[in-house]
């Protein structure tokens, strides 16, 4: 089954102009041949971003790249854009490939038409073989899978390696292994299957569904790198050779035909800028492009579409693999190899007769975790035990992780209940022994079973299921509904009183706590208070009362007054109105004076009324202006 | 006064808690489990959950007298129903663990979340988000009442409101939802309710589904991607709608 498409890498604006030219231009870089695949450039001068939409009757075209270059030839700078397009003639005969208008930041360029002669294609066999032939990789085929592909141990597109951190290892031992697969740039590749090994010795677990994608330099080439990671674990004692496998189609663009190879040294002469900077050349003497002695053609892809099904086969490896010793070796052991620690989490609360108790046995390290088995208890005596649950948490690598054991244990008399050690053994392939790790063994004070039941006798019979808990002696807390709390309105109700008070308690302590509303409540009790006042002093006035009428008339005023003063409303005094007030306040001074007189005999001159009305007066003028 | 309320307060919430005696249908029904007469005991624990209300202990004790005389389906009821008073009990999960293999029935697959959340008890949830709701009531009716203190008070009544959410969204979580219903007689479920319609699958027994709605005689459940009409008397909800002395 096919897998996911790798990757295509194209290189682009690395191109050096062989030569400058001036407006538009199409060019193919070889014949035609029917059903064959061949390169269309269509090049302007400038940037163009949007590639021209090019249609050729009696031909499929698809643009393949887009490119652009920079080139500076004695201080002259000139950019060009460069789009390629693959050219698929459907039939033998003339061809026309009509001007194409590409549009420029400068304007619209158009290219000349182009006439041409499809000849026939060859058979695809020999049209293969044609087309494969320019572009073989470096070592030969080595032998053809059994799917028909060729096996190829590396090529100039593509190569596959297999890192394996130890060549001397143990049957049942696991070791993380990476697999890398190197595509060239500008090689499509699509996989044909996972790595596989090349011999049955060995068996490849753990290996990553997808693999890891990274753009790498090799040689100086950009390469897709697709890595995989796997645990390697030798299935039987071998000493051979060891290689992967995958299975893999290939796709990529031939080296063109032309020649001679050109070199930057071959465009631009021994020293590019030897010319422009003279004798005082930046650089000294060394020259910048000594190195850059590439192949500029190789750089373009631009020969034919190859298409090929390979199987990659990675370098070979040779790895001992050797049984771990029949001597010495304990009788619980199961497989296990690596370095690993075995600990014990005691069980929590009080141990009764009856009730179960969880045990939890933890393997940590590193090594095969598949083959840790046996950790856990047989029954002892005073100890029922059931069978162990495993779970798995693995660690950073592969290899790494806890491998925990549950188990639970039910005391079956009360007093002392030893829990016993458990054991698990390992091979160790640093030491190259065998390594028996213990639990310490844990002392259990066992209360009785509670509600007075006798625990051995009826719990083992209470169930028929093995592995099954049996029945319990005491029925514990009961409660009325089994509906939970978070479902019942009394919650809900509950949770509403709550908000309810703490809205009151904060409008309480709002109201409490504003200096407006403290005056507004201070206001309405003085209002009140003169209200109170001013009906006694009518009541008084209709029954020719003078001295309820001035007693009234002086709370009234002094309840007025000592609101504005912020003072004791009694305290007030004819002294004060007139020390505060001056002539403003005769009329009050005069009132405080009758009220204080009427204890003497005092009479007022004027009818009650008349002081009735002069206190309403006064009143309102203080509330007004105080 | 406030001692009377605290004693009031303790009786509305607190549970019953009562040992066993001899002579008492717990104990007939353990007696009955210890002679293998599985039937018997199934009958007794009933009663004791009828008569003193519900227990986890009892209806453990329930779940292996129906388990092992091979009606897993209330088996697997019981156990729910204990799981719900006492969802961190490690023999409960054992024994509903395998009698749930037993009956060829696959393990309910939860999310971590709500794995590490039904640690705790929808009950002790709540309780924990009503005490976080008292702890934010208390802080925001301080930060009322003390101006100078508004930072730190809110910032406390924040946390209660929030602690409180959480809390109360754990505990509808991990609560089973009041649909859910264990099948506790395999029978067919069919596409329409009435008897003869046809079958729309077979609802296995000890199979837990959702109820999503009623028709007299007949339940229209849900399990996964299966819908079909069932029998009412085909099923029992977790958290059943009557005591326990009527079921």
């Amino acid at each position: 089954m096919k897998r996911s498409l790798v990757a295509t890498l194209t290189v682009t604006a690395l191109a050096v102009p062989a030569f400058a030219f001036a407006g538009a231009r199409a060019e193919l870089s070889g014949s035609l041949a029917a059903g064959r695949t061949t390169q269309l450039d269509v090049t302007v001068d400038g940037d163009a971003t949007q590639p021209p939409d090019v249609q050729i009757p009696g031909a499929a075209v698809q643009l393949s790249a887009q490119m652009s270059q920079t080139s500076i030839i004695n201080g002259a700078a000139s950019h060009q854009t460069k789009f390629v397009y693959a050219v698929t003639p459907a039939g033998a005969g003339a061809l026309d490939i009509p001007p194409i208008a590409v549009a420029t930041a400068s304007g619209t360029q158009t290219t000349a038409a182009v006439h041409v002669t499809v000849s026939a294609g060859p058979p695809p066999g020999v049209a293969a073989a044609a087309g494969a032939a320019p572009s073989a990789p470096s070592s030969a085929t080595a032998a053809t899978a059994p799917s028909g592909s060729r096996i190829v141990q590396s090529s100039a597109h593509a190569f596959l390696t297999l890192d394996v951190p130890v060549h001397s290892l143990v049957v049942g031992q696991a070791v993380p292994v990476t697999i890398r697969a190197y595509f060239r740039a500008g090689t499509s590749a699509t996989l044909d299957g996972a790595p596989q090994l090349t011999t049955d010795a060995f068996t490849l677990s753990n290996l990553s569904d997808k693999p890891a994608q990274a753009q790498v330099q090799l040689r100086g080439e950009p390469y897709l790198m697709a890595t995989w990671t796997a645990l390697l674990s030798p299935a039987k004692p071998s000493t051979g050779k060891l290689a992967v496998e995958l299975p893999v189609e290939l796709a990529y663009r031939a080296a063109p035909r032309r020649a001679p190879h050109r070199t930057l040294r071959d465009v631009f002469g021994a020293d590019p800028f030897g010319d422009a900077f003279g004798s005082d050349s930046p650089f000294g003497d060394a020259d910048p492009f000594g190195d850059m002695d590439m192949d500029l053609d190789s750089m373009f892809d631009i020969g034919p579409m190859q298409q090929e099904q390979v199987t990659l086969r990675g370098p070979t490896s040779t790895v001992t693999v050797v049984e771990p010793p029949a001597a010495g070796r304990p009788a619980d052991y199961t497989g296990a190899v690596g370095a690993f620690a075995l600990a014990v989490d005691p069980p929590i609360g009080t141990p009764r007769v009856g009730e179960p108790l969880t045990l939890a046995f933890h393997v940590t390290g590193t090594g095969n975790f598949d083959r840790v088995n046996g950790v856990g208890l047989a029954d002892a005596p005073g100890l029922k035990t059931y069978p162990v649950k495993r779970d798995f948490v693995a660690g950073k690598t592969p290899v790494t992780g806890t491998q925990t054991f549950t188990q639970t244990v039910v005391p079956t008399h009360a007093g002392t209940v030893e829990i016993p050690s458990a054991a698990f053994s390992y091979f160790d392939p640093a030491k190259h022994a065998y390594v028996t790790a213990h639990t310490a063994p844990i002392s259990l004070a066992v209360a009785a079973a509670p509600g007075g039941g006798a625990a051995d006798p009826g719990l083992a019979a209470s169930v028929r299921e093995p592995g099954m808990l049996p029945n319990r002696v005491d029925p514990g807390d009961a409660q009325a509904s089994l509906t939970p709390r978070v479902y019942r309105a009394s919650t809900w109700f509950g949770l509403a009183g709550l908000v309810l008070a703490t809205v009151l308690a904060t409008l309480l302590a709002w109201s409490r706590r504003s200096r407006r509303i403290a005056e507004v409540l201070a206001s309405r009790r003085v209002d009140r208070e003169v209200a109170r006042a001013t009906e006694a002093m009518t009541r008084a006035s209709g029954v020719n009362d003078p001295d309820a009428f001035f007693d009234a008339a002086r709370h009234a005023l002094q309840t007025r007054l000592a609101a504005t003063w912020h003072t004791r409303a009694d305290a007030i005094t004819a002294h004060d109105v007139a020390a505060r007030l001056g002539p403003r306040g005769d009329a009050i001074r005069e009132v405080f004076e009758y009220a204080d007189g009427m204890a003497y005999g005092a009479v007022a001159a004027e009818p009650l009324d008349h002081w009735n009305d002069v206190v309403r007066a006064e009143l309102a003028h203080l509330e007004v202006s105080p | 006064m406030i001692r009377r309320i605290a004693m009031l307060s303790l009786f509305a919430f607190a549970t019953t808690a009562t040992a066993a005696t001899p002579g008492d249908s717990f104990v007939a029904g353990n007696a009955a489990a210890a002679t293998g007469a599985h039937a018997s005991a199934a009958t007794a624990f009933t009663q004791t959950l009828a008569t003193r209300g519900w227990s986890a202990n009892a209806l453990f004790d329930l779940g292996n007298a129906y388990a092992s005389n091979g009606e897993r389906g209330r088996a697997i009821l019981a156990y729910e129903r204990a799981l719900v008073m006492s969802p961190r009990d490690a023999a409960v999960a054992t024994n509903l663990a395998r009698t749930r293999e037993a009956a060829g029935l696959a393990a309910p697959t939860t999310s971590r979340i709500h794995a590490e959340l039904a640690r705790v008890s929808s009950d002790e949830w709540t309780w924990l988000a009503l005490a976080a709701a008292l702890f934010a009531a208390a802080a925001a009716s301080a930060w009322a009442w003390w101006p100078r203190q508004r930072g730190r008070t809110g910032s406390l009544a924040a946390l209660g409101t929030a602690g409180a959410i959480f809390g109360f969204a754990a505990a509808i979580m991990v609560a089973p939802s009041r649909g859910t219903a264990v099948v506790v007689r395999a029978d067919s479920a069919r596409i329409a309710p009435v008897a003869g319609a046809e079958e729309a699958f077979a609802a296995t027994e000890g199979e837990t589904v959702q109820i999503e709605q009623r028709r007299p005689g007949f339940v229209y459940v849900r399990d996964g991607d299966r819908f079909g009409w069932l029998p009412q008397s085909a099923l029992e909800r977790v958290l059943p709608e009557r005591a326990p002395a009527h079921t």
